[in-house]
């Protein structure tokens, strides 16, 4: 090894790195370009761990929205109605920290009952149910499907004349039963295929 | 026949010749009989009998509601006194009239009367868990049987009712056991009995030894066992039996097997041969604070403490009265409930006979759990998940799979009451799955709801655009409005294309999903698609609100 | 054949990288909350080390030595290093966008492991073949994977049990790894060097 300074000494050390620098950037490039990762399918495994209430309350319009928000790096703790155990499950497969929950939690489990002595038939808590779990028509009784109802509590605002409770379920959540399909020609169509 | 064995298990005393000393006794007729409608798993029965109507021994008062679910019978003659969601009570007038059906002969009937039979006489598995009998009697429409178990094991302490009802009706059992085979169509029947029945066993011996007569009837084989606990769950008789395993969250019927109770086949013959619904069974009355123990014919419906009071009760050193066996069973809060179909035993203990558990200690992780488990699972293991509520470890732990027989807890030096920490987590568990799939449903409404109400929108705009072009054409006005800048036709018509393809999908999944099983519901499925024609009626709609944009631009 | 199995047991047990000579802690702490990310990132860090090791041997022998610059050893590894581990990175978001957005940050931090640096490093010590050198750096790879699921496997097991308030956390599972290191000081003398 010389002690005296040497240009080609320099100029060799920079040359080897520049040439490494751009051999191994090429190759991760075209890499990169072979390699191209599809659609990140991580959405929807977010999305299938909220509760789907579409309420609202994270800030977002509706739980897919906020799924999207999730994968993009936002705070995982911004569900009341998913609470503690929906935190912990997105911590869990995120590898996140798990934090409090930002907000009140949903104490009980309610749906909506509407007063039908009071209910004027003008269709608003109709128009505002995510989840299409209101049964009316213009001037005729409202009604909600109790197994198909959320407890998002987006009915209750909007009602004129507040005839709108929540309260807990009547039936225990071992028998929910959603309604019955009404369209009876599309299955029977298809049963036969 | 070789010997078979299942894994584990315990030796706990037997404590059965408190109770098998004496002979088969019936309880006197009670005064009132309270009628649960829940006896059974599945959905409570609905009443079918109003307040004051006079009912006979036999009568039918609530009706079976859907499939999973059993009639339920006045089990005394009198009146009907009360009737709410959860019970009928019947004032008796102590005559015991009965109203029956028309006697059978099982071995002439048509299978669907025999089967209507079990039905109408509200008959379910009297070994404990209630599972109604004219489901199971229909098994082989889904899976072939070929052998008939007839579950005369009784493994649990206490308990004699299937060894007196043995020793009393052996003939009548084993007929019951050839009706039922018939309407599963078992070739085979195999009794399986403990060693600790000498006398049920000379009884069912005497009765193999007599020639069998010469209708084609199933071959029946004794099988004596050696006593432990708990020989007596199905799958593990059925290994010690056959040397066949139900598959982990399987049933016995996967491999063509079923089990039946012997109580469950008396009461089959007499529903069929006698015409007598489900009214009485045998009970075990037994523990130190009893007088008079011993197995008495009881009528469904009795009150416990009438019960108790017959057979006499030393109410001072009386402790707790457990109902079921002393592994399994629960202990009473109140003697004021009924006998249900499903009530096998009443222990009245003493304190010294069953004293209280311990306080309990931190697992030492010992083993001994694991070594006794008949379903070779990871006790130690389900239970730290257990207590930090893992769900995802405690299923991969197959916690599904565990009977609850108690083994685990009764081993372990710390006394950890084991069984509660599966029981509570398994209701953790299931309550999380029905959230999951309201979650899943939920969301599919509110993607049909957002499409739906595109669509409207679309259609919306493309009527609106439609107007103006006829309107545009009527007055031949140059100065159209610059409407919407033509937006992308070819955008559109992708649009269009994919929507196609997406109901084109939608319907194939559906189809598929309805093929593999005609019988399920796949609402989830049909909405999907629903939302998919709606997405493709918006997206045509926005295509032609274009075109007639485009269409009126080219216009004069 | 003896001397493979030498270096194999050497790298991997005797002188394991992580329990005995204390490099690549970081990952070691950081990814081996649960089993399956721990799985991850030992495959990721074994192909890292491995291909990093055989691309190192062949960058100074091929380049430094040559043109006698061998003092710019660590700058080069550490280029070579980066682009390996930037294509890894491509290559787990091809093969499993979950496991990705598990590892997160860790993925890319593998760079900085000082476990590839060491290995990469140490081995020019043993002035080895190109064979040998790549065989190192798969046994420090070995070794690190089956150290990483072990104490993985054990703090899975740590989580559910009763741990006292001030060990829960970083605490118990930094004397959990004490212990290990404990516990591999027993292979010391197994084989020489």
């Amino acid at each position: 090894m010389s002690d005296s300074f040497s240009w080609w000494g320099v100029l060799s050390a920079v040359g080897v790195l520049t040439g490494l620098g751009i051999t191994f950037g090429a190759l991760l490039g075209m890499a990169s370009a072979r390699f191209k990762g599809e659609e990140n399918p991580l959405v929807e495994k977010i999305d299938a761990l909220l509760p789907q209430t579409q309420c609202g309350q994270c800030g977002y319009p509706g739980c897919r929205p906020y799924a999207e928000a999730i994968n993009q790096g936002d705070a995982i703790n911004k569900c009341p109605p998913g609470g503690e155990a929906t935190i912990l499950a997105l911590a869990d497969m995120l590898g996140r920290d798990p934090a409090p929950l930002d907000g009140e939690a949903a104490s009980e489990d309610t749906v909506a009952y509407i007063r039908e002595a009071e209910c004027i038939g003008c269709t608003k808590c109709i128009q505002a149910c995510p989840v299409d779990a209101i049964i009316g028509a213009a001037k005729q009784m409202h009604t909600v499907i109790e197994d198909e109802c959320t407890g998002c509590d987006l009915c209750v605002a909007p009602c004129p004349v507040d005839c709108i409770d929540m309260l807990p379920r009547r039936k225990p959540l071992t028998q929910w039963e959603p309604i019955v399909s009404d369209r009876q020609p599309l299955r029977s169509a298809h049963a036969g295929l | 026949m070789p010997a078979y064995d299942f894994p584990g298990g315990i030796y706990p005393p037997e404590r059965k010749e408190r109770s098998n000393q004496a002979p088969l006794r019936t309880a006197p007729l009670p005064s009132e009989v309270t009628l649960p409608m829940s006896q059974h798993t599945g959905k409570a029965a609905l009443p079918c009998v109003n307040v004051g109507d006079a009912v006979k021994t036999g009568t039918l008062v609530a009706r079976r509601d859907g499939m999973v679910s059993a009639n339920v019978h006045a089990s005394i003659s009198g009146t009907v006194i009360e009737i709410n969601d959860s019970v009928i009570i019947i004032q008796g007038d102590g005559e015991d009239r009965w109203a029956t059906l028309p006697p059978l002969d099982w071995r002439t009937a048509e299978r669907d009367t025999l089967l209507e039979r079990l039905d109408d006489s509200g008959l379910i598995g009297l070994g404990g868990a209630g599972f109604p009998t004219y489901i199971k009697a229909q098994v082989n429409e889904h899976h072939a049987i070929d052998t008939l178990v007839v579950n005369a094991a009784e493994c649990e302490p206490y308990i004699t009712a299937d060894d007196l009802t043995l020793r009393h009706y052996a003939a009548d059992v084993l007929e019951g056991a050839q009706l039922l085979a018939r309407l599963c169509g078992a070739a085979h029947i195999i009794v399986g009995v403990e060693d600790n029945k000498p006398e049920a066993i000379q009884a069912l011996q005497a009765l193999l030894t007599v020639s069998a007569d010469s209708e084609p009837l199933a071959s029946v084989t004794l099988k004596i066992i050696e006593t432990r606990y708990p020989s007596g769950g199905e799958r593990q008789l059925i290994k010690k039996l056959l040397n066949r395993e139900v598959p982990s969250g399987g049933l016995p019927a996967d491999i063509g097997v079923l089990c039946h109770n012997p109580g469950t086949l008396l009461a089959a013959l007499h529903a069929v041969r006698d015409g007598q619904p489900l009214v009485a069974r045998v009970v075990t009355l037994t523990g130190d604070a009893i007088i008079q123990p011993g197995n008495y014919w009881v009528r469904v419906g009795t009150s416990v403490d009438a019960l108790l009071e017959h057979v006499g009760v030393a109410h001072e050193r009386l402790h707790q009265v457990v109902v079921g066996g002393p592994m399994m069973g629960t202990p009473l809060t109140s003697l004021e409930i009924p006998v249900t179909k499903t009530t096998n035993c009443l222990i009245a203990a003493t304190k010294e006979e069953l004293p209280p558990a311990p306080a309990e200690a931190p697992c030492i992780r010992c083993g001994a759990c694991e070594s006794v488990c008949p379903a070779q699972l990871l006790p130690q293991q389900l239970h730290w998940y257990a207590r930090a509520e893992n769900d995802a470890a405690l299923e991969a732990h197959h916690l599904f799979d565990c009977i609850e027989c108690g083994a685990c807890s009764y081993v372990c030096p710390s006394a950890i009451p084991l069984v509660q920490d599966y029981r509570s987590s398994k209701q953790r568990i299931r309550h999380k799955r029905i959230e999951t799939a309201k979650a899943e449903h939920a969301k599919h409404r509110f993607e049909f709801r957002q499409s739906r109400l595109a669509r409207e929108e679309a259609e919306k705009k493309a009527r609106r655009q439609a107007r103006l072009a006829q309107q545009q054409s009527a007055s031949s006005d140059a100065t159209g409005t610059q409407t919407a800048p033509v937006a992308d036709l070819r955008s559109l018509r992708i649009a269009q294309t994919a929507a196609k393809a997406a109901v084109r999908k939608a319907e194939k999944v559906l189809a598929r999903a309805a093929a593999q099983d005609p019988q399920q519901r796949h609402d989830d499925l049909e909405t999907q698609l629903a939302t998919a024609q709606e997405n493709l009626k918006a997206a045509e709609a926005r295509l032609a609100e274009a075109r007639a944009a485009s269409e009126q631009k080219e216009a004069p | 054949m003896n001397e493979l199995f030498v270096i194999l047991v050497s790298t991997a047990l005797v002188n394991n990288f992580v329990l005995v000579q204390f490099l690549g802690l970081c990952p070691f702490m950081g990814v081996s909350n649960k089993l399956e990310s721990a799985m991850g990132m030992s495959l990721a860090t074994t192909f890292v080390l491995t291909l990093a090791s055989a691309a190192s041997y062949v960058v100074y022998h091929g380049l430094l030595v040559p043109f006698d610059i061998t003092y710019l050893r660590t700058i080069s590894f550490i280029v070579v290093i980066a682009a390996v581990v930037q294509f890894t990175e491509i290559m787990v978001r091809q093969l499993s966008p979950l496991l990705h957005q598990v590892l997160g940050i860790f993925l890319p931090l593998i760079t900085t492991n000082c476990a590839v640096l060491g290995v990469a490093l140490l081995s020019l010590n043993r002035e080895l073949s190109f064979f040998h050198t790549t065989l190192y750096g798969l046994g420090a790879a070995l070794g690190f994977s089956l150290v990483l699921v072990l104490f993985a496997a054990m703090r899975e097991r740590l989580a559910s049990a009763d741990v006292p308030k001030p060990f829960r956390g970083a605490a118990i599972a930094m004397i959990t790894a004490s212990l290990m290191s404990l516990a591999f000081l027993g292979f010391s003398g197994l084989v020489q060097g």
